[in-house]
């Protein structure tokens, strides 16, 4: 029997709010200009498959589409493919797609460009970064030039999330049989490439036979200005109207600059990782001890100006975790104590941490706060401060008793923890925690195509995880998207994702 | 001559050599620097397929004879991100550098000998405590923090900040190039100038006290004369040597100012080739830069001749 997946209802829903929007917007939003983006970083590749810094997915999502994208609280909505269908018990999935859709290049978009994409990105000659994400895509049909069947080795439902994924953009077959792709960027999103300076500027111009709304704009340019502070100073001198910062520091500064600062919280969260599977930290009461002498908010405020939200271990808006939601809500010294005095550590231990440098700005500082309120129950932490490709080499190997690390959050909860706390997972030796109860429920959330029955098995997980403390989740902090006043329309997104510049207009 | 040029051309191979070895020791590689912790996920295959991808499944010795014979025949590599020849990438960074050197040394020079001689005029004096003073200043203070503080003034005060247009070079938009390049260069002319005033100065005390010197006044020159022809003329050698030696700094050191005011150098070209593992484009970059610090040194030589006729007769 065939099951309607969520992809109708939520293709319905987004109908309905988007002619709610539409004609709203219609009305007062200007057409025209071209929008100058500052950023600190240059795009580094053009390949949407390879693609991992935070500035060329950013780019490169304006001129590509993904068969699903996200709305602004990251729930699942239609793109190239209008309706998604689960059958033979989650192991297949079939993709109505989108009609009258063409390449920037003219050529129409066919079920041929998603096979093709799909082959392409699970070739691991391709080494494309999804692959891991929808590898258990064991074949790809295409019945009709409209229809796309996927066959799965295993019954999951967060494939189709999966494909939201900017790394996951659809190619022209022409193009992947030419071997252009990484040359000449050609997709069937909103903006059309124009000219890429390096290190200097990437630009973008409207592409007039895209297939949703005509976006206000005529075009983005994205400027690189390399330091943060200056990033506020092109704004303040009107030359950028959108800056994208991640620096607290900077965001004060324009604070005071007349400019107007979103704040979003990140899907990626700032975590102390214990390694269970070192001798000290075997035993659940040493963790749980740990997870209660840490002041979460101390630790925000001390090494990040205060600036994010203490957090749970899931980030995404749709299956956000309590952060209260574990045995010590707020620091337990007392608490934390009786789980040292149970596990016989009264005199203490002694751990070996590392952090990095280099990468982001707040790490020491998190690790010399956690490191003070440790010693309050007699946990010594060595710390090693390590250069980045050093850090990653020791992380990779688990070759540590504890790290501070900010690791990167996906908007599905499957993606995001999957790989680290099940036993087959593919960085589980760095998360050096797993249990059978976990892997159930993994196994659960993966099989499980109903939105709100999803959402309470990811909250099990979440209390598992919290109570039997792996790891000791901090805080998250902000992004930061600066506007000058003349920007209307523009959406922040939790995952740094600017696929809302296809709503934004200058006026 | 031919013995210098050798001796350039060794300290050439050496730099090559060591920003090879170098780059090699600094823990991950193009493939970590890309993915970061997510390398973690690649499958064997994927991670093979990516070091022949990025010419990391070679040995050492062959990986940097095949790039230093490449050098050789004018092929410096290729910047695997950009799909841009680092020659290509270099002649479009260099004259920026080049241009920001310049005008700073230019600037740096000025004031630095100005200073020097003002201090030098009357050691152990008010006049002399304030050339110093300035000169301590410019040493002490950062040029990030000058550079920093200037732009946000500019902007927040004025709403001032030319280097957030794109960079036009001298022949496009000369206004607006000399906009993008006078605060930069003031800033490093500023740390420039502290060399210069304290070589200029010591220079100018000791010629001074030369008997030459002593002659000149007892015939009546003019104090003036004196000063610039006499002394000034011949304590410019050291000058002219700490002038040089700074210019060849700023040729690649110039990266943090070239960050803050945006400006698409070399040193940033280094600097993002060393945070995304591109071997060739660091390697290659760092060896123009070498080179073109061996030149001003070659040239700085020529400088001596003219200036001193003594060297030219040595």
């Amino acid at each position: 029997m065939i099951r309607s997946g969520i992809g109708l209802i939520l293709g319905l829903a987004m109908a309905v709010t988007a002619c709610g929007g539409n004609s709203n917007s219609t009305s007062s939003t200007k057409i025209g200009g071209i929008l100058v983006v500052g950023r600190t970083a240059d795009i580094d590749l053009l390949d949407p498959h390879k693609a991992t810094a935070f500035q060329t997915v950013q780019s490169l999502e304006q001129i590509y589409d993904t068969l699903v994208g996200f709305d602004k609280d990251l729930n699942l909505i239609p793109r190239l493919a209008t309706k998604w269908t689960y059958s033979d018990g989650n192991q297949t999935v079939t993709l109505n797609l989108r009609t009258g859709v063409k390449f920037q290049d003219g050529t129409p978009f066919s079920s041929a460009d998603v096979a093709a994409t799909l082959t392409r990105i699970l070739d691991p000659k391709t080494a494309a970064v999804a692959r891991s994400n929808i590898a258990l895509i064991s074949k790809v049909e295409t019945p009709d030039a409209n229809t796309v069947i996927l066959r799965l080795s295993s019954p999951n439902v967060a494939v189709v999330t999966a494909m939201a994924d900017d790394n996951t953009a659809i190619l022209s077959a022409k193009d992947i049989a030419a071997g252009t792709v990484d040359k000449t960027p050609n997709g069937t999103g909103p903006f059309k490439f124009l000219k890429w300076t390096p290190n200097q500027q990437l630009e973008l111009v409207r592409n007039p036979t895209y297939w949703g709304p005509k976006p206000p704009l005529d075009g983005i340019t994205f400027r690189v200005i390399p330091d943060e502070s200056s990033v506020v100073s092109a704004l303040q001198s009107g030359n950028v109207q959108l800056g994208v910062l991640s620096d607290p520091l900077a965001a004060k500064q324009a604070q005071t600059g007349g400019l107007h600062i979103d704040k979003t919280p990140q899907l990626n969260y700032h975590v102390f990782q214990l390694n269970a599977s070192r001798p000290a930290l075997k035993d659940l009461n040493v963790r749980l001890a740990i997870a209660c002498a840490i002041d979460r908010k101390q630790v925000l405020d001390t090494a990040a100006l205060g600036e994010g939200a203490v957090t749970g271990p899931i980030t995404s808006p749709a299956y956000l975790s309590d952060p209260n939601d574990r045995p010590c809500p707020s620091r337990d010294l007392t608490k934390a104590k009786a789980y040292m005095a149970t596990a016989g550590k009264t005199g203490g231990i002694t751990l070996d941490a590392i952090v990095e440098t280099g990468e982001y700005a707040t790490a020491v500082n998190e690790m010399q706060s956690v490191q003070a309120q440790l010693k309050d129950i007699n946990v010594t932490l060595n710390v090693e401060i390590l250069e980045s490709g050093a850090y990653v080499q020791r992380w990779l190997a688990a070759n540590f008793d504890a790290a501070i690390a900010l690791n990167g959050g996906r908007p599905d909860p499957e993606t995001m923890y999957g790989r680290y706390f099940t036993s087959t997972g593919s960085l589980n030796k760095v998360a050096a925690y797993n249990s059978p109860k976990l892997d159930a429920l993994f196994q659960q959330g993966r099989t499980e195509p109903d939105v709100i029955k999803r959402k309470a098995i990811y909250k099990q997980i979440s209390e598992e995880l919290e109570q039997n403390a792996p790891w000791v989740w901090m805080f998250t902090g902000y992004n930061y998207n600066v506007t000058t006043s003349k920007v209307h329309g523009f959406t922040p997104m939790s995952n740094g994702s600017l696929i809302f510049l296809r709503e934004t207009s200058l006026g | 001559m031919a013995r210098r040029l050798a001796g350039a051309l060794l300290t050439l191979v050496g730099v090559s050599l060591l920003v090879f070895l170098v780059l090699r020791v600094i823990p991950g590689n193009q493939i970590t620097a890309s993915l970061g912790t997510e390398s973690g996920v690649l499958t064997p295959e994927q991670l093979a397929s990516l070091k022949s991808y990025y010419g990391l499944n070679q040995p050492l010795p062959l990986q940097y004879l095949d790039w230093l014979a490449n050098v050789c025949t004018g092929n410096l590599g290729l910047s695997l991100r950009s799909g841009q020849s680092v020659s290509a990438m270099t002649g479009a960074s260099l004259p920026v550098t080049l241009e920001l050197a310049l005008l700073a040394t230019g600037f740096g020079f000025v004031l630095g000998v100005g200073l020097g001689m003002l201090s030098a005029s009357k050691p152990n004096s008010v006049r002399d405590a304030l050339g110093q003073g300035v000169g301590l200043l410019a040493l002490a203070i950062p040029s990030f923090v000058i550079a920093s503080a200037l732009v946000s003034y500019l902007a927040a005060k004025f709403g001032y900040f030319p280097n957030a247009l794109p960079y036009a070079p001298p022949w496009e938009d000369p206004l607006l190039n000399i906009q993008q390049l006078m605060f930069p260069a003031l800033v490093l002319g500023f740390g420039v100038a502290a060399p210069v005033m304290r070589t200029t100065r010591s220079a100018i005390i000791e010629v001074s006290s030369l008997d030459f010197v002593r002659t000149a006044r007892g015939k009546g020159v003019s104090p003036r004369q004196v000063a610039f022809r006499h002394i000034l003329r011949n304590a410019m050698i050291p000058i002219v040597t700490a002038t040089g030696i700074q210019f060849g700094y700023l040729l690649g050191g110039a990266v943090i100012v070239e960050q803050i005011f945006a400006l698409p150098g070399i040193g940033r070209q280094v600097l993002n080739g060393i945070l995304q593992r591109e071997y060739a484009v660091v390697q290659s970059s760092v060896l123009i830069i070498a080179a073109a610090f061996v030149v001003v040194n070659l040239l700085v030589d020529v400088l001596y001749r003219r200036i001193d006729p003594r060297v030219r007769a040595d």
